[in-house]
């Protein structure tokens, strides 16, 4: 079987040829994903269509308070950007926890949200920012919000004739505190056993607003809508903390795998959380 | 003179960091065919029926290779029980069977290797399951399943040592110390998965080259299937990715050979290259054994062990392989390196339907050494005695009698490694006996963290021997007049990245008092090599530079008497050793051994479970390091090993079937997950059977570092870990955060 291999240098050529092989064509970005799985799943793509040679879809840009990451901008290009720690600080810390140097200098966040793993590191971070994700078809144009675009794991909206442009969020307030942190078999390298991330802001010693993401304890990442309500207007104290962290681990539903356990999992959300929350209010208050 | 104990550039440097050497996965002849294997991928089934018509028809697909085309279908390093390709066909009984997931069925000869892929999968097997054993507790049970019916019986290994009266000592003794322990499987993951090209060579022969750890041990075991003659089998291996025992056996060797055989008989005069992928590799050669230890050992209140009783139980997995080799030595280092009057051990090899275990680094050593270290560490706690202090006070000594009855050949400094090690770590030696820093003592008040030092003692047999004579050929040729202009060195040890090359190089410049630059190597060949014994037991440095001496000696000789050129070829004879007594295990079972003591600094997170090795001291004393920077290669690379073995890497397999079968599954240690720091301690005191004092070191780090992280940990949460790896998940449930 003979397979088609295109590499358009313009956008439009790219749609137009999605256009035209629907979901015979797979998309390949940084192909940490595609190429894994056609070497050791037998996936034997018809189509391949490489996004490589679309550069304006390589660019960090800002419009006010909106930031736009074009969909090949890489792990390590987040990692390595002046302004984006100050802007969205926990998505530098999740994108420089993804695989190793090499794998984040190929792993694009397009990529990252077309895999749609409960475990990805780069799209908790998205979920917090409530990042809207751009697709583009010959058609049509739209944005959906992450959480309505990852459906289950490996799934996602995307339509056959869509390609993922992008993703846009608002930077943070100079005073949001933030976190990022993940648990995997090892160091470096390692996929996420269980993950949480975090937004906060503190003033006149009260939780004002807070937005708690988990990963790899779910078919999806999740937000913790109950947990952010109750740490809403709360004031800030061990027991508050301790009750988050306890909801938090209650209100997840991790599965036992080849890499961990429900117990583990679960237990595991507790502290991150917990610690996520004690860092946050500590560093919100030596600002 | 002067060309041991320095460090040289490494001879084989220039090649590996160019890109210039070929490992068998980089060799290519024109016209070649490409191979790929059909496992069992079910872990236990009588094969009825193999249908590869339709792989036969694909086109472009060469040749389709079965049982019934193996002449002589059976293999094995100790004991030929394992069929090259499993099915019906071959006159060998119960070769019609399947025993683990990686038992190889089939044999796909193409034009690529997608399409042996393809035609691969189109070949039809009919199977009548058999019924899965898995554990080695059930597989002793007489009504098991038999694995090799022919057999009788799963169990196929059985040693015992029979030393004093141990049930009176036990009366004696003011403590005893009861535990079950258990030990992991462990994948080698050398770098370099399985691959090889096999052709006829201008001489007819059929040559196989690819990776290995004994080029002669390979020729032998490919004739004996293909039923040739040795000298038309010629096995050579190129550069290799790495090995660890992981190559001691055969994966693609006989494959290759045979496919290369018929093809020439059926007047298809083209190579035959195949690569494993790391799934292949990681079904298709076998692991470090899992052993089941259960140990009952007393101690006077001075801290004097009395009695050590200790039975054993290694998973052998489906097929001999080197299991009983293993076992000897996990039975002789199960009572650790330390003089106990009573001694009684009994030990047990046994198939089950998982992958065959067989040699690793260490090869039984380890499993034998943290049943030994952990009881003398609770035997420690018990008496409220250092556990420093109580080794101490047991270790042995120069003429200590084993607990195989006979004493410890050559002289034996013990004591000074642990005293070395046991300074460096933070230990001191008082008026009461040696104890752990005040400072050391802490365990940290760094919010969840805790700290914890462990150490542990070993010693390490250089060889196989318990009765096998070890024997290793060198043969050196002086060319020149009045001078040596060139010396050409040729020696069968392999290269598998340790370093070997360059010792064996060094070795000949100095036994020739030649400079190295004049000494060029062909190495491991079987057409031009002599047999130089496997490179594995820690055993390559020691008889090689026996051999290498004693081929130089030779050649010096004759060079006197004005033989030009000079060839001298020598072959070292180690001296006699005994096998285990039945009855009693008495026995002398080694020529050599070299001594370890390693302490290990550990960070344990009590919230999260994770464990950090945040220092390891590992004092060794290796008699002459003839190369000093590959010294510490070796123990920095074994102190890795032996921590990626201890703390995250975790082979699972479950009803037969292996769940880790890539390394983003099994996953080894990055460099982030190595400690902070490895001091190395290079102690030597010289043996007198070893080249220029020299003993075997490659392995026996990796003794004590299991022992030393448990004790460690103990230390920082108060918890004994009887079986490890000692993951995340095992270490909270252990100090009680949750059931798994």
């Amino acid at each position: 079987m003979d397979q088609v291999y295109i590499r358009p240098s313009h956008l439009d050529d790219a749609l137009e040829a999605l256009n035209a092989y629907g979901d015979r064509a797979h998309i390949l970005a940084g192909g940490t994903d595609l190429l894994v799985r056609m070497r050791h799943d037998g996936i034997y793509p018809e189509v391949i269509l490489d996004l490589g040679a679309l550069g304006e879809l390589r660019k960090i840009s800002r419009d006010g308070d909106d930031i736009h990451l074009g969909a090949l901008v890489t792990h390590r290009q987040i990692e390595k950007d002046a302004m984006l720690a100050g802007e969205a600080g926990m998505l530098v810390s999740a994108c420089h926890q993804v695989g190793s140097v090499q794998i984040r200098n190929s792993g694009t966040i397009g990529g990252n949200l077309a895999n749609a793993s409960p475990a990805g590191d780069a799209v908790l971070a998205l979920y917090l920012l409530e990042a809207a994700v751009h697709l583009q078809s010959k058609h049509r144009d739209r944005w959906v919000p992450v959480g309505e675009f990852i459906t289950a794991p490996g799934q996602t909206t995307r339509r056959a004739d869509e390609i993922i442009c992008g993703v846009r969020f608002k930077r943070l307030p100079p005073d949001a505190a933030v976190f990022f942190e993940k648990v995997g078999q090892r160091q470096a390298v390692t996929i996420s056993k269980a993950s949480a991330g975090g937004i906060v802001r503190i003033s006149q010693g009260c939780f004002q607003e807070c937005r708690l993401a988990l990963g790899a304890v779910a078919p999806t990442i999740i937000r913790l809508p109950e947990v952010e309500a109750a740490l809403a207007g709360s004031p800030v104290s061990p027991q508050v903390i301790d009750r988050a962290a306890a909801l938090a681990a209650a209100t997840c539903h991790p599965i036992d795998d080849i890499r961990s356990t429900v117990a583990y999992r679960r237990h595991l959300v507790q502290v991150l959380v917990h610690r996520g929350l004690a860092a946050m209010v500590a560093s919100a208050q030596s600002a | 003179m002067g060309a041991i104990g320095k460090s040289i550039k490494r001879v084989d440097a220039l090649g590996k960091v160019t890109g210039n050497a070929l490992f068998p996965g980089d060799i290519n002849k024109p016209n070649q065919t490409y191979a790929k294997i059909l496992f069992s991928n079910v872990p236990h089934a009588r094969i009825i029926k193999i249908d590869a018509s339709e792989a036969e028809a694909m086109p472009g697909v060469v040749a389709v290779l079965t049982a019934a085309d193996v002449p002589v279908n059976e293999y094995g390093l100790n004991n030929m029980d394992q069929p090259v390709l499993c099915g019906p066909g071959a006159v060998k009984p119960y070769t019609d069977r399947v025993r683990f997931i990686g038992d190889q069925i089939a044999v796909i000869v193409a034009e690529s290797e997608a399409i042996a892929t393809r035609a691969r999968d189109l070949i039809k097997i009919d199977y009548e399951m058999l019924p899965v054993v898995t554990d080695p507790l059930d597989a002793m049970k007489p009504d098991a399943i038999l694995l090799h019916p022919d057999k009788g019986s799963n169990t196929f290994g059985h040693y015992l040592i029979r030393k004093g009266d141990v049930s009176n000592a036990f009366k004696q003794a003011d403590v005893i110390i009861e535990a079950e322990y258990r030990t992991p499987a462990q994948e080698h993951v050398f770098l370099q998965p399985e691959a090889g090209i096999a052709y006829i060579d201008e001489e007819g022969r059929v040559t196989v080259e690819a990776s290995g750890q004994w080029v002669h041990e390979d020729q032998h075991q490919i004739a004996h299937a293909l039923n040739l003659p040795l000298e038309q089998v010629r096995v050579i291996y190129p550069a290799i990715g790495g090995a660890f025992g992981g190559r001691e056996d055969i994966s693609i060797q006989i494959a290759l050979a045979l496919a290369a055989m018929r093809l020439h008989e059926r007047g298809i005069e083209r190579p035959v290259k195949i690569i494993w992928s790391r799934e292949e590799s990681i079904i298709g050669h076998h692991k470090r054994h899992p052993y089941i230890i259960r140990s009952k050992w007393g101690a006077t209140r001075e801290g004097k062990v009395i009695a050590a009783e200790n039975e054993l139980i290694a998973d052998g997995g489906a097929y001999y392989y080197t299991s009983t080799k293993v076992l000897g030595n996990a039975t002789l280092m199960c009572t650790g390196p330390y003089e106990i009057p009573n001694v009684h051990v009994d030990s047990y090899a046994v198939y089950t339907n998982n992958i065959p275990n067989g040699a690793f680094r260490g090869f039984g050593g380890p499993q034998g050494a943290f049943a030994a270290e952990m009881q003398m560490d609770k035997l420690a706690e018990a008496l409220r005695m250092d556990p420093v202090e109580i080794r101490m006070k047991n270790i042995l000594h120069t003429g200590s009698l084993l607990s195989v009855g006979t004493p410890i050949p050559g002289q034996v400094n013990l004591e000074e490694v642990l005293r070395q090690c046991a300074l460096k770590a933070g230990w001191h030696e008082t008026p009461s006996g040696w104890q752990l820093k005040a400072s050391m003592k802490n365990q940290g008040d760094d919010g969840s963290k805790r700290r914890g030092i462990g150490i542990g003692v070993a010693f390490k047999n250089i060889g196989f021997s318990f009765g096998y004579q070890e024997n290793c050929t060198a043969e050196i040729e002086l060319h020149g007049d009045a001078e040596i202009d060139q010396v050409i060195l040729k020696h069968a040890g392999a290269e598998v990245g340790q370093g070997a090359h360059t010792v064996f190089i060094q070795m000949a410049a100095e036994a020739l008092d030649v400079p190295i630059d004049k000494i060029s190597l062909i190495a491991s060949d079987t057409a031009v090599t002599g047999n130089s014994g496997s490179v594995s037991a820690s055993r390559m440095t020691f008889m090689a530079g026996n051999a290498i001496r004693g081929a130089a000696a030779l050649a010096l000789e004759k060079w006197q008497n004005e033989e030009r050129p000079t060839v001298a070829t020598y072959t070292y004879l180690a001296p006699k050793t005994t096998p285990y007594d039945p009855h009693t295990g008495r026995s002398e079972p080694n020529v050599a051994y070299g001594y370890v003591a390693e302490a290990a600094e550990v960070l344990v997170d009590v919230e999260t479970g994770e464990l950090k090795i945040t220092k390891v001291i590992c004092a060794d004393d290796v008699g002459k390091a003839i190369s000093p920077n590959l010294v510490k290669g070796q123990i920095e690379g074994a102190v890795v090993q032996a921590l990626g073995y201890t703390t995250i890497e975790n082979f699972i397999q479950k009803d037969g079937y292996t769940l880790t079968k890539n390394l983003s599954t099994y996953v080894i240690p990055t460099v982030l997950d190595v400690p902070d720091e490895v001091e190395s301690i290079i102690l030597e005191f010289p043996e007198e059977r070893g080249p220029w004092g020299a003993r075997g070191m490659a392995e026996m780090p990796v003794l004590p570092l299991a022992p030393a992280i448990c004790a460690a940990v103990k230390q920082a949460t108060g918890v004994w870990f009887d079986e490890f790896p000692l993951t995340p998940e095992r270490i909270l449930t252990g100090i009680g955060e949750f059931e798994n």
